[in-house]
């Protein structure tokens, strides 16, 4: 069975970078990817157009972009920490810039981790890494 | 003084007393004992009072005696018996005459001694008066003396009441001014100032009773009474034109009227219901111009001194000073609010201003990362590539990369546009928002395809904004207008306008896509993008929102998603 991340992203090259990363470094981890936060909590919630868990499963690790239209990652973070049944799942943000604000602020709302998304999309692999240490070692291939 | 005769009396005396008594005793009667005795002559010495003349005759007559006694009487009558007998006789008469001769001189010594004090006594006497004289002199010179130091004195005392007179004015002044300097600062009330101003009046002026003391200012065609002391009811607004006061600010200068029932035609004050009878009143000026008085009234008629003129026009001197820096304070002071005001609007202004640049410098360094990342990450994955890409993943990495980049250009004028919307200077002015929008519908370029499908109403209103700024403003609602539509609905675009009050508001409604309930707190917000299936970098209503609220409009919006949004923009009504 393989290991589910839901990666909220509007940009569509960030995604498809981690994509790429997952696909080279790791083996076993599918990728789901929204466009926006209020798909993010939609996919998470079950609603309507996501209630096929088979099509649309609850990730074990959630990838929340901090700046998402509609919701904002923060916004999706706080409504997952209420949300009943997935209050324990690891959140992960990810944003463009290390302001000392964004990171409290995603601290207070519970997030697991805080990464800057490095200025190369083609570096997004040390990111993989860094999520393949903590969540999911096994499915890591070897360097 | 001692009594001595002359040489030749004496001798005579003597020559004729002894020849006489030795004829008698020895010519005429030598045997006989002759009854007139020596004393006689002897007592002739009392007259002469010469001693040397009576010892002379006493010797002669002992003399004769002697002789007489033993040459020429008989035995029986002479002899011893005799001469014993005539030398008792003549010495005692001598002694008698001798001793008188004593008595005389004492009382002549006494006499002496007497006239002597009598001379010391006149001599005194004049002495005394003279000094009696000097002394009445000098009661003279000391009464007139007395008469000039009462006069002083007197002089002393009127000029001590004047003193005090002046001691108690100067005191009313005093206290006055020093009223008037605590007051100077706004802390005191006016009408609590214009009071101690009226009460000094009255008590500088004497403060007799049926005596009140006001102060007036104008106010248009009135003349309102600000400040009343003495009287517990009175006018509080009078006709300016027919006020006495009005008299006294047209000539600049005090004026009094003994008995006001001589002047029916003025509008006095009444007090305690009564027409007044007899006014003072002075000027007060501030700025140069009269702008009301200070008065004395009496309920009786009076006449007014001209002390009462003189602390008047003083009064009033000083009370037109502190009003007119009363004036000055309160205008430096409305200036200061004012400048204050303006500082933290300002100040304001400049950090909101800042803010709105730091938030913008944050998202856009943020917005501006992710083609830069995507730019040099299929950049380096083609350089890194070593054959194992396909021609179709290079080929769509390399337009990956040209999308970015086009992208990264539209963010950077997009972002200067909005940057320069911060900070550029928009002064306000009337536009005619008819005539702006037909030149812009029928000039821009990115228009032109859908000029035939936007419909403009026929009047729109002028507005107070700024014409650069408008046109921003309608650029980014018309570009998005017909940007975000459903391509298989037709495009139709209205624009129209309804006037609230003073504001005129123009609408700009679209058959489009709608916008998210999701977006609608945060639409206007810096790079919100409520769909990423259109191109676009979320600046743009952002602008219009920060230039609509620089030029004092409001933009806003109502949408249904799938059957189109309705954007207005607000601004002030400006007259064609």
């Amino acid at each position: 069975m393989s290991f589910t991340l839901l990666y909220a992203e509007d940009e569509e090259n960030d995604a498809l970078f981690l994509e790429i990363a997952l696909a080279r470094d790791t083996v076993g981890v599918a990728l789901h990817v929204v466009g926006d936060g209020k798909r993010a909590v939609a996919w998470l919630a079950g609603d309507s157009d996501y209630a096929d868990r088979s099509k649309y499963p609850l990730p074990d690790l959630i990838l929340l972009d901090l700046n998402l239209p509609l919701r904002s990652g923060l916004e999706v973070l706080a409504w997952i920490r209420t949300a009943a049944g997935l209050g324990g799942r690891p959140v992960v943000l990810l944003s463009s810039s290390g302001r000392e604000s964004d990171r409290r602020a995603a601290e207070r709302l519970g997030a697991d981790l805080y990464l800057v998304k490095p200025v190369s999309g083609d570096q997004l692999g040390s990111v993989v890494r860094e999520l393949g240490r903590r969540w999911f070692p096994d499915r890591l291939k070897l360097t | 003084m001692k009594h001595v005769p002359p040489a030749w009396i004496r001798v005579t005396a003597f020559v004729v007393s002894v020849g006489t008594m030795g004829w008698l005793h020895l010519v005429a009667f030598p045997d006989t004992v002759v009854v007139l005795t020596y004393a006689l002559p002897l007592l002739l010495c009392l007259s002469l009072r010469d001693r040397p003349l009576l010892a002379a005759m006493s010797g002669s007559f002992l003399a004769m005696t002697w002789y007489k006694s033993f040459y020429l009487l008989p035995p029986a009558t002479g002899g011893w018996g005799h001469l014993a007998m005539q030398a008792a006789n003549i010495a005692i008469v001598t002694a008698a005459v001798y001793r008188a001769f004593d008595l005389a001189d004492r009382v002549d010594a006494e006499r002496a001694r007497l006239e002597m004090a009598n001379g010391d006594l006149a001599a005194h006497e004049e002495e005394l008066g003279q000094q009696n004289e000097e002394l009445q002199q000098q009661t003279e010179e000391l009464q007139q003396q007395a008469e000039e130091l009462r006069q002083q004195a007197e002089e002393l005392h009127r000029q001590a009441e004047e003193r005090d007179a002046l001691n108690f004015e100067l005191t009313g002044r005093e206290d006055l001014l020093r009223s008037l300097l605590d007051a100077l600062p706004e802390r005191v009330d006016e009408r609590v100032l214009l009071e101690r101003i009226c009460t000094t009046l009255l008590t500088m002026t004497g403060g007799s009773s049926g005596v009140s003391a006001a102060v007036m200012e104008r106010q248009g065609d009135d003349l309102v009474v600000r400040a009343l002391v003495g009287a517990s009811r009175h006018s509080q607004r009078l006709r300016f034109q027919a006020s006495f006061s009005s008299i006294v600010m047209r000539e600049k200068r005090a004026a009094a009227i003994h008995d006001l029932a001589e002047r029916p035609d003025l509008d006095v004050p009444e007090l305690h219901g009564a027409r007044v009878r007899a006014a003072l009143a002075a000027p007060l000026c501030w700025g140069n111009e009269p702008r009301g008085a200070v008065a004395l009234y009496s309920a009786t008629p009076r006449t007014w001194t001209a002390d009462d003129f003189r602390v008047i026009e003083w009064v009033a001197t000083k009370c037109s000073l502190v009003m007119e820096l009363r004036r000055l304070h309160e205008r430096l002071s409305s200036s200061n609010a004012d400048l204050e005001r303006l500082v933290h609007e300002r100040t304001a202004a400049l950090s909101a201003t800042v803010e709105d640049l730091e938030h913008f410098s944050y998202t856009i360094t943020h917005d501006m990362r992710a083609p830069l990342r995507a730019m040099t990450g299929f950049a380096r994955m083609l350089i890194d590539d070593q054959g194992d890409l396909s021609d179709a993943r290079r080929q769509d990495f390399l337009l990956r990369i040209a999308t970015a980049a086009g992208r990264m250009d539209r963010l950077i004028l997009d972002a200067l546009d909005y940057s320069r919307a911060i900070r550029s200077e928009l002064p306000l002015e009337r536009v005619d928002t008819h005539r702006l929008l037909i030149g812009m519908i029928g000039s821009y370029p990115e228009l032109e395809s859908s000029r035939r499908h936007i419909h403009l109403a026929d009047a729109l209103p002028w507005v107070c904004a700024n014409e650069a700024g408008l046109t921003q403003c309608f650029s980014n609602l018309l570009s998005n207008a017909i940007k975000f539509v459903d391509p298989a609905r037709p495009l139709r675009v209205v624009i129209r306008a309804e006037t609230r009050g003073k504001i005129a508001r123009i609408w700009f409604e679209d058959d489009g896509i709608g916008v998210p309930p999701e977006m609608t707190g945060r639409l206007f917000g810096l790079f919100q993008r409520a769909s990423r299936t259109y191109d676009g970098t979320g600046l743009g209503l952002a602008l219009v929102k920060k230039v609509a609220e620089r030029m004092g409009g409001r933009v806003g919006f109502e949408s249904e998603p799938g059957v189109g949004s309705r954007f207005w923009l607000e601004f002030p009504r400006a007259e064609p």
